[in-house]
């Protein structure tokens, strides 16, 4: 009977080395991540001013992240703009950027949809309660706009976490890269490893990211604000 | 003395919205303590904006209104103050979505009037009791019937104890089924002497709430009545046409 393929994950530390990839394309997932909250946070409120200039700039930035590849920045970053600059940066380090740049967009662009779903009524029932304009932000519209923006959010993580997998191409190990280098040093040993390497990686990203579309599912369900008579 | 000061007093009011258009063209309009005054007229007559200048949510261009005998149109005025007097309910159910029913109640009561959570509470829970919703008070907005929900708008604006209550065609976007659970609170509020103006469209309720029938046409109070006249010989040729939009001629069959 011929090797199966499968038997390679379990030679010598190929699956803990496969494990050690899945956390650093997890690691550059979240830190792009957490800044982005931070930085994304205000440009969105930014992003709901009604100055002109604001507004544009703001504008051009989401549009120009959304319409480049991820691969493209990724590549013109880790190749060029470290160049030009003379600085000399880790490919993560790398990734961490400009997935911070995109991420900040994004996240940006979902913080400025989730506060102008507030429908105008809303406003105006909290004014005609005798709430200042701080008070109806505060107890209002901020409460109604994360409800509406978390769910989001966490999706948002798990597009990140697929989109790491271009990480590869600008020399960072992670999964991706780690099941390149097990296929290879097998492929005479193992001629199939490669079919069932593949689907561990597949697995590997299934069982990172369900749980996180489910988590999202679980919050928008749970904090539905849609007034549906139930009777 | 006091008893003679209206409640709601305008003188003249103007009002055009930023695009030009002028809603209200000089309107004067006093309303006595317990008084309630139906307001009628064609869609876009300007009824739902006479209400939202009398707590400002519109500011005006012209004339004055006064509360109480104090003019509150002027530079200075400090509206979430009047606003906490002065309650609205609105045509389409605003509760805060994110809010149970008892959060929706205490939460203007203890932001804006400081009142204790307690104190809130127990006055929240015998409001809700009035209008059969004491058991939904845990309950989120949603979980709740259009009507059972515009019930709990009424009970939040009367958590602040409201000198005047403006309610804007509150039933114009329930089930008929259940317009008539929300105009019997209103009836009870009038029977107990709340000053109310009443934008509405139920010409039946308007003749059996109201102490006065407005009559708006384009900007302008064209009639004003004791309901009993206004509905069965208004004078106006306006107000005449308006109302025969509400009968329906019967038609004859001619099977033949
Ligand atoms: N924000 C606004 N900007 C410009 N025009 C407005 C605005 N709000 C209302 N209007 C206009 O002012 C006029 C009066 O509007 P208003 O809502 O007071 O009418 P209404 O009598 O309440 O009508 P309806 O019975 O349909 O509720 C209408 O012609 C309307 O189009
Ligand atoms: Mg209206």
């Amino acid at each position: 009977m011929p090797p199966s393929g499968l038997d390679v994950l379990f030679q010598g530390t190929n699956f803990l080395r496969l494990l050690g990839g899945l956390w650093v394309a997890a690691r550059i997932a979240l830190i792009s991540m957490a800044l982005s909250v931070l930085l994304g946070v205000p440009v969105g409120v930014l992003m709901t001013s009604r100055n002109r200039v604001i507004k544009a700039v703001t504008r051009v930035y989401l549009e120009f992240v959304r319409i480049m590849p991820q691969l493209v920045l990724l590549f013109v970053f880790y190749f060029y703009v470290t160049m030009i600059l003379r600085v000399n940066l880790s490919g993560e380090t790398s990734a961490i950027i400009i997935f911070t740049v995109w991420g900040t967009a994004e996240l940006a662009d979902l913080v400025r949809g989730a506060i102008t779903s507030i429908p105008a009524h809303q406003y105006e029932t909290g004014y005609a309660l005798g709430l200042t304009p701080l008070q109806v932000q505060m107890h209002i519209v901020l409460p109604q706009s994360i409800r509406r923006l978390i769910p989001a959010a966490v999706n948002l993580v798990t597009r990140m976490i697929k989109t790491t997998s271009l990480v590869v191409l600008i020399g960072v190990v992670e999964v991706l890269k780690v099941a390149q280098q097990i296929i290879d040093f097998n492929r005479f040993t193992y001629p199939t490893a490669s079919i069932w390497v593949y689907a561990v990686v597949f697995a590997l990203y299934f069982i990172t990211c369900y749980p996180i579309s489910l988590l999202a599912k679980g919050l928008e369900k749970k904090w539905a604000l849609s007034s549906q008579p139930s009777h | 003395m006091g008893a003679l000061v209206p409640t709601v007093s305008l003188k003249d009011v103007v009002k055009t919205y930023s695009n030009g258009h002028e809603a209200l063209r000089g309107v004067s309009l006093d309303v006595s303590r317990s008084e309630v005054v139906g307001i009628v007229g064609p869609s876009g007559c300007g009824k739902s904006t006479l209400l939202r200048t009398v707590n400002g949510l519109e500011p005006i261009q012209g004339g004055s209104i006064a509360l109480d005998g104090e003019i509150i149109t002027v530079p200075g005025t400090s509206w979430p103050a009047i606003r906490a007097k002065v309650g609205m309910v609105f045509q389409k159910y605003d509760l805060f979505p994110h809010l149970t029913v008892m959060g929706n109640l205490l939460l203007a009561p203890t932001k804006v009037a400081k009142v204790s959570k307690a104190e809130a509470r127990s006055r929240a829970l015998a409001l809700l009791e009035r209008v059969g919703l004491a058991d939904r008070a845990d309950d989120l907005p949603r979980q709740l019937s259009g009507g059972q929900q515009q019930r709990v708008a009424i009970v939040r604006a009367l958590m602040m104890e409201p000198e005047v209550l403006l309610l804007d065609e509150i039933t114009a976007s329930l089930d008929p089924e259940m317009v008539r659970e929300v105009l019997d609170v209103v009836l009870g509020l009038a029977r107990d002497g709340m000053t109310m103006l009443i934008v509405t469209h139920e010409m039946d309720f308007a003749r059996a709430i109201a102490d006065r029938i407005i009559f708006m046409d384009e900007g302008k109070i064209v009639e004003v009545a004791p309901p009993s006249r206004f509905f069965t010989a208004p004078e106006s040729p306006r107000a005449q046409q308006f109302l025969n939009t509400f009968t329906f001629q019967e038609v004859h069959h001619h099977d033949e």
